[in-house]
């Protein structure tokens, strides 16, 4: 999905998107500034503004999680035994399935989304806290990438001759790393010799940290290699030329002139970065080297409920069914702030 | 035997339900299911198992997958046998034609039958047990049972492949007058002796054919089996060793003409081929237990039929580090001991079937056992008292860490202890450990957790290979703790020293069964759950019994086909 963003820019470099050094003469065309064309256009996409009531939805509901909990009275780490009425949840003879529900999930109207077969822990609790790790790996990883591949794009791209050789040629090495392999690889040796080596404990902050720090890590070159292609072709622009030539330093062209004109770009490979983190984190702790028990997980959620799926179907479709959805409004959302954002769609 | 060192699958087992089998003969009329009748003579039986063995070295062998495998292979001085009509556990004279003691039990002797020979042919000689128990002092074969260089009597021995074999007299404290006649001299009274003598490494290994480390790969049959071929971690071919006399083994009944284990697919995998009973697993059966999700599906009716049930002489628990100093402090210990809910344990471990809580590591059927009277923890737990103990212990919020084997079920049962301890209010992480350096990471004293997962089979029926090996001292280092000590409590030990010098047989035992009752008055340990194991079996095995003394795996020794394939 990332070579939409490529598709963004004329081959020239696209028009710069400069709402805050506003250039004459997107004045006088329109009187509006690209941001303002993108935000009007966005207002009318019907798929934008469903995707994006969803995803503030999803964010309300990890900032809330506690006091969403409490609507159903069940922490989403307590292992439960007896419904209300003190009948049994599970079936202890039989391996410990829930007891009734739709399909044998236990669903009732004490467990909205039924329970965990063999500890009874609640499965709605479970996926409420599950979407703030879902979210705060997706975000920090997000936000590592971003910093990371912006300044090294706009430092390559506008010094260019050895430094911009060095960083290039940086971005090859790390876009040819396996990163999914080295992910899976490192992710369990900080995290587990980390008690050894270091003493940090093992606990899920710092598992949370390694996480977004190796997603941020091997997700930032793609990235650098757009802006750098961006910054080049900037770089040469009478705004800047103007600006340089009044004695502005590369601190001051980078930062003020470059960046702004690299927002929808940023914007763009935000909105598409932040689905395929989700969904790698989900992967990773699938694969079991994610987040630790007790705390919650879509990933481990669907691991373990993969082991169920004949007797209890429903355990794997709710995780599934969240992560569907969050991932499914992140890229439609993404998609379309890119078409929004897209210079060659009719201006108007 | 078994520091039930596998521990997701591994240990389980038991008192087969349902099962008649009778030795030999038996009519099928009218009795389709498979444990009732007694197997034809020939065939092929398959057996999956999750991962390869470790050992099949006798002078390693010490865990229980392993040591199924081993029985068909090789034979020891004594042996155990599963008699389900009975349900009892039986010693028998393997190899030995008779043995006695000396009145002290420090010095034992045994004659060996005759006729026995290897699967080339050459005759098992007396020099050949003595042998491999010395092998076993050798640091590379660290893995098997410590028996022989503990009770032996010849220090600083440390095997035949150094300093020329103490000189060419090897370890004195074993005699071989004759060639049919072994006599150990030992460092104690060892009035069990004779179950001692059941463990692999009183097998015998010709000299000639020992290449060390590499012998695990062939180790030279004395059983109804012998190995054609072995490709490690892929698959195990045994075949009918034809130097093996039945006339001589009361143990085997050696129905199959050939074993092949296949290592590696993963147990619901199994359980999906079993419970279709496919043409091609007809004569299948799996050394893992049917998973908790699968439970359900053997209530079906073309699988119901087919179900072995038992259980195994082993206990889990959870060991308390007193290394710790957090866990010095007895009211925590207490606190814990108090604050766990077994039944949610249990459920961890697949719920009734699969697990049944219990009060003592010592089984409840064995002589000593006594139930659990200082605490009276019920199996759900008390959080009132583990509360109060907590606020007297002074915890203040820190962390524990619990280790646990990375297997699903050992997780799943973890998480459970993790969950109710949260409910009294203490915090415990979770460290996984992977399953084949569990043990080894959880004895290194720097390495070990502070709450330790922990299960233990009694080497043969006796407290002395319980108490001594879970709450003991390691008798050749001062103030060490014994290998599988993993509380590393020290409570106890200068009695459990003079019971060593006891020489009346029953002395000890109620002793030690007295003893266990003092120490566990210290909390040094939580016991859990013993397991219970549910197979399913391929319709056409039959004498498919859970030998309860071998990790509850499927008596290999005893099964057979109903039709030769």
């Amino acid at each position: 999905m990332t070579l939409g963003v490529t598709e963004a820019q004329s081959p020239e470099g696209g028009l710069p998107a400069d709402h805050l050094a506003e250039t004459a003469e997107a004045k006088q065309i329109e009187g509006r500034s690209l941001g303002q064309i993108a935000w009007a256009r966005l207002k009318k996409d019907k798929i934008a503004i469903a995707s994006a009531i969803i995803i503030l939805l999803i964010i309300a509901v990890a900032v809330f999680a506690p006091l969403i909990v409490k609507l159903n009275g069940f922490p989403p780490d307590q292992f439960n035994k007896t419904n209300a009425d003190g009948s049994p949840l599970l079936n202890t003879r039989d391996g410990g399935i829930p007891i009734g529900g739709l399909w044998g999930s236990g669903t009732s109207s004490e467990h909205w989304l039924g329970v965990e077969p063999q500890n009874g822990r609640d499965v709605f609790s479970r996926l409420v806290y599950g979407t703030r790790v879902s979210l705060l790996v997706a975000l920090g990883g997000t936000i590592i990438a971003i910093v990371i591949g912006t300044v090294v794009g706009m430092v390559s791209g506008y010094f260019r001759g050895w430094v911009d050789t060095l960083l290039s040629r940086l971005m090859d090495i790390m876009l040819s790393f396996p990163s999914l392999l080295f992910v899976m690889a490192l992710t369990p040796v900080i995290a587990d010799r980390g008690q050894d080596l270091f003493g940090i404990p093992d606990d899920n902050k710092l598992r949370m940290g390694v996480l977004m720090f190796v997603l941020g890590f091997f997700g930032w070159a793609y990235l650098a290699r757009i802006v750098r292609g961006q910054t080049l072709s900037l770089r040469e622009r009478e705004f800047v030329e103007a600006a340089r030539s009044l004695g502005a330093g590369p601190g001051y062209v980078i930062f003020r002139q470059i960046l702004p004109n690299l927002l929808p770009t940023l914007l763009v490979y935000t909105t598409l970065l932040i689905p395929s983190y989700i969904t790698a984190e989900a992967a990773l702790s699938f694969l079991g080297v994610g987040i630790k028990e007790p705390t919650s997980s879509w990933g481990r959620m669907i691991a373990d409920a993969s082991d169920w799926i004949e007797s209890n179907p429903l355990y794997l479709f709710f995780p599934g069914l969240a992560l569907f959805i969050t991932v499914l409004a992140f890229n439609l959302l993404g998609d379309s702030v890119r078409d929004a954002l897209d210079p060659r769609a009719g201006r108007g | 035997m078994k520091h039930a060192k596998r521990v997701g699958p591994a240990i389980a087992v038991g008192v087969a339900l349902a099962l008649t089998a009778t030795a030999c003969g038996g009519d099928e009329t009218g009795t389709p299911t498979t444990q009732a009748t007694a197997g034809a003579k020939g065939g092929t039986v398959t057996v999956y198992h999750v991962t390869d063995v470790e050992h099949l070295d006798p002078a390693r062998n010490f865990v229980t997958d392993s040591q199924m495998i081993g029985k068909l292979i090789g034979r020891s001085l004594t042996d155990y046998r599963y008699d389900a009509k009975a349900k009892k556990i039986v010693l028998e004279k393997d190899l030995a034609e008779s043995y006695e003691s000396s009145p002290d039990f420090k010095t034992w002797t045994f004659k060996l039958k005759d006729g026995i020979k290897y699967e080339d042919g050459t005759p098992v000689k007396a020099a050949d047990i003595k042998y491999n128990a010395e092998r076993s002092f050798s640091a590379d074969m660290a893995e098997g049972a410590p028996y022989a260089h503990e009770y032996l009597d010849c220090p600083g021995y440390k095997g035949p492949y150094v300093a020329g074999n103490n000189g060419g007299k090897g370890c004195t404290a074993i005699e071989v007058p004759d060639d049919k006649t072994i006599i150990f001299k030992l460092n104690r009274p060892v009035s069990s002796f004779d179950g001692t003598a059941s463990m692999k490494v009183f097998s015998p290994v010709p000299q000639a054919k020992d290449t060390k480390t590499q012998y695990d790969n062939h180790p030279v049959s004395t059983g109804p089996y012998k190995i054609e071929s072995y490709t490690r971690k892929k698959q195990l071919v045994l075949v009918r060793n034809d130097q093996w006399d039945q006339k001589t083994d009361p143990l085997r009944t050696a129905l199959p003409d050939k074993f092949i284990f296949k290592f590696g697919d993963a147990e619901a995998t199994v359980d999906q081929r079993l419970f279709a009973d496919g043409a091609a697993d007809k004569s299948s059966l799996s050394f893992s237990p049917v998973q908790p999700e699968n439970i359900a599906k053997t209530n079906q009716a073309n699988v119901k039929d087919r179900v072995v049930e038992g259980t195994d002489i082993c206990r889990r628990y959870i060991a308390f580090n007193q290394q710790k100093p957090l866990l010095k402090n007895q009211k925590l210990r207490e606190a814990l001991y108090y604050g766990l809910d077994r039944t949610l344990y249990r459920d961890g471990r697949g719920g009734e079937r699969l697990a049944a809580v219990v009060d003592s590591i010592i089984p409840q059927d064995m002589e000593g056992y006594k139930a659990e009277e200082t605490f009276k923890a019920p199996p759900e737990g008390d959080q009132t008292k583990a509360k109060a103990l907590l606020t007297e212990a002074g915890y203040k919020g820190e962390k524990l860490v619990l280790g646990t084997a990375d297997t699903g079920l050992a997780v799943k049962a973890a998480e459970a202890a993790q969950a109710s301890w949260k409910a009294i209010g203490v915090n415990v992480d979770i460290r996984k450990i992977p399953g084949d350096n569990y043990y080894s990471t959880q004895q290194q004293d720097s390495a070990a957790t502070d709450l330790i997962t922990a299960g233990w089979c009694y080497d043969w029926a006796s407290l002395t290979t319980i108490v001594p090996s879970v709450l003991g001292p390691d008798t050749t280092a001062p103030n060490k703790a014994a290998q599988n000590n993993y509380g590393r409590g020290q409570a106890g030990w200068d009695k459990m020293a003079e019971l060593a010098k006891e020489t009346d047989k029953q002395k000890v035992e109620t002793g030690l069964s007295d003893l266990y009752v003092e120490i566990m008055k210290t909390a040094p340990l939580v016991p859990t759950v013993q397991d219970l194991n549910v197979y399913v079996v391929g319709s056409n095995i039959a004498n498919a019994v859970a030998d309860p003394n071998t990790g509850g795996y499927p008596d290999l020794t005893q099964i057979g086909l109903k039709q030769a394939n």
